[in-house]
């Protein structure tokens, strides 16, 4: 076997099986031709160096097969400032949000402080790299059918936003935002009354709320506070600052952490009855508690993600010159 | 000057050209070999492990066609540009001629 044979015999190897046979039955004509030329250019039978000199322009047999693969790049340069700038979104929409809310999580349940931190770390690790992954996945698949993404060629430049206007948050936003706090306000205010009681067939039961509902009660009314007059300024003024952006990922941020504070009492409402109604009573306990639970954790992750979307256009979208 | 700096430019500014070289060469039928020495003898070096596989490439882009034939005693796979392949190189020598003009104002 001379060193042409060893060469087809190592790209062969190097290839998929499909390809195969195909691709070293034209390399080896292509190459005996080459050989054939060189032969009468020197008049005698090639020797290895010859035939070394041959090999060595085409490169390394992984790489010659290399080259035959049908996908050359992962993604060109026609898709790639999408594929980067889904990147960044996943970085705030997905992986920013789902480690705050393992963060949140491993301050509910971890056992100490380091434990934590570990398990936000991780989470924000793991994270990352299985959504880098995905994306880069997809925009490869898009790559190699030759995708073109279209959305932007219609754009119109009459409605790029005025640089003067910064930010611009939309009132119906705002208001909602207002009118929805203001609400949740007043109810938290009245909560204060404790024990609420009912009546359960003639008979009185008791609500009473777990410790922890003091010590969050003024906490709360801040941070509600704190959103009204964010909501009321961005009414009135409908283009948000960076500073302002600053004080509602602050604000959020605090709020989770008050969040994850209740969350970690483990029990919020006691439902006291008297004899007769303490099997229901129990039952409406542990159904109380559990839906308590749930709704915490569907505002904690409203709550993180709400911080990431703001984190997001703080530093990501193109601001004004007012921010 | 970075010499991989200009590595990198001169290999930007040879891909477009040797894929419109290829085309234009394959208005007549050639194989692997044919064609590489035959863009050389026009004055085109290009390294069989670019041409090789840039062939398969703009087969599989329908902008060539080939099929395998015996000449002089030895399979060969012969290429040469189909319908498509005819029309896209139309187009791209328009937009070269264009292009070329252009430079040579320029410079």
């Amino acid at each position: 076997m001379d060193l042409i044979d060893r060469y087809l015999a190592a790209v062969g190897r190097h290839l998929p099986t499909t390809l195969q046979s195909d691709v070293v039955d034209e390399l080896s004509a292509n190459l005996r031709s080459e050989a054939e030329g060189m032969a009468q250019r020197l008049g005698r039978p090639l020797e290895a160096a010859d035939q070394e000199q041959i090999l060595k322009p085409h490169g390394h047999p992984w790489l010659m097969a290399s080259r035959y693969q049908p996908q050359q790049q992962l993604v060109g340069p026609a898709l790639y400032p999408y594929y980067r700038q889904a990147l960044v979104m996943v970085l705030f929409w997905v992986v920013l949000p789902m480690t705050l809310i393992g963060g949140a999580l491993a301050a509910i349940y971890a056992q100490d402080s380091g434990q934590a931190w570990g398990r936000a770390l991780g989470a924000a690790w793991s994270g990352a790299i299985y959504s880098v992954g995905i994306v880069t996945i997809v925009f490869a698949i898009l790559d190699s059918q030759q995708v073109r993404i279209t959305a932007l060629d219609q754009w119109q430049p009459s409605k790029l936003p005025d640089p003067q206007d910064g930010r611009a948050v939309p009132r119906s936003e705002s208001l909602f935002s207002l009118i929805a706090n203001l609400t949740f306000l007043m109810i938290w205010i009245d909560l204060i009354r404790v024990p609420q009681l009912a009546t359960w067939g003639g008979d009185e039961v008791q609500f009473v709320p777990s410790a922890v509902w003091s010590a969050v009660h003024m906490p709360i009314i801040v941070t509600v506070l704190v959103t009204i007059a964010t909501s009321f300024v961005d009414l009135m003024r409908p283009w948000r600052t960076a500073l302002f952006s600053l004080l509602r990922i602050a604000n959020a941020l605090a709020f989770a952490a008050i969040v994850v504070v209740v969350l970690r009492a483990q029990h919020w409402i006691d439902v006291v009855a008297p004899g007769v109604l303490h099997d229901r009573a129990t039952r409406g306990d542990y159904w109380i508690n559990q839906s308590i639970e749930w709704g915490l954790f569907v505002v904690l992750a409203i709550t993180l993600f709400e911080a990431s979307h703001e984190m997001w256009q703080l530093l990501v979208a193109r601001r004004g010159r007012r921010v | 000057m970075d010499p991989a700096l200009f590595d990198s430019l001169r290999l930007e500014l040879r891909r477009g050209n040797l894929i419109l070289a290829v085309l234009a060469q394959l208005r007549a039928e050639h194989y692997g070999y044919t064609l590489r020495t035959a863009l050389s003898d026009l004055g085109l070096e290009i390294d069989e492990g670019t041409l090789y596989p840039l062939l398969r490439r703009l087969e599989t882009q329908e902008l060539l066609t080939s099929e395998w034939r015996e000449e002089g005693g030895r399979r060969k796979r012969f290429y040469k540009l189909s319908p498509d392949g005819k029309q896209i190189l139309k187009q791209l020598l328009a937009e070269w001629k264009t292009l070329n003009q252009s430079l040579t104002r320029i410079l």
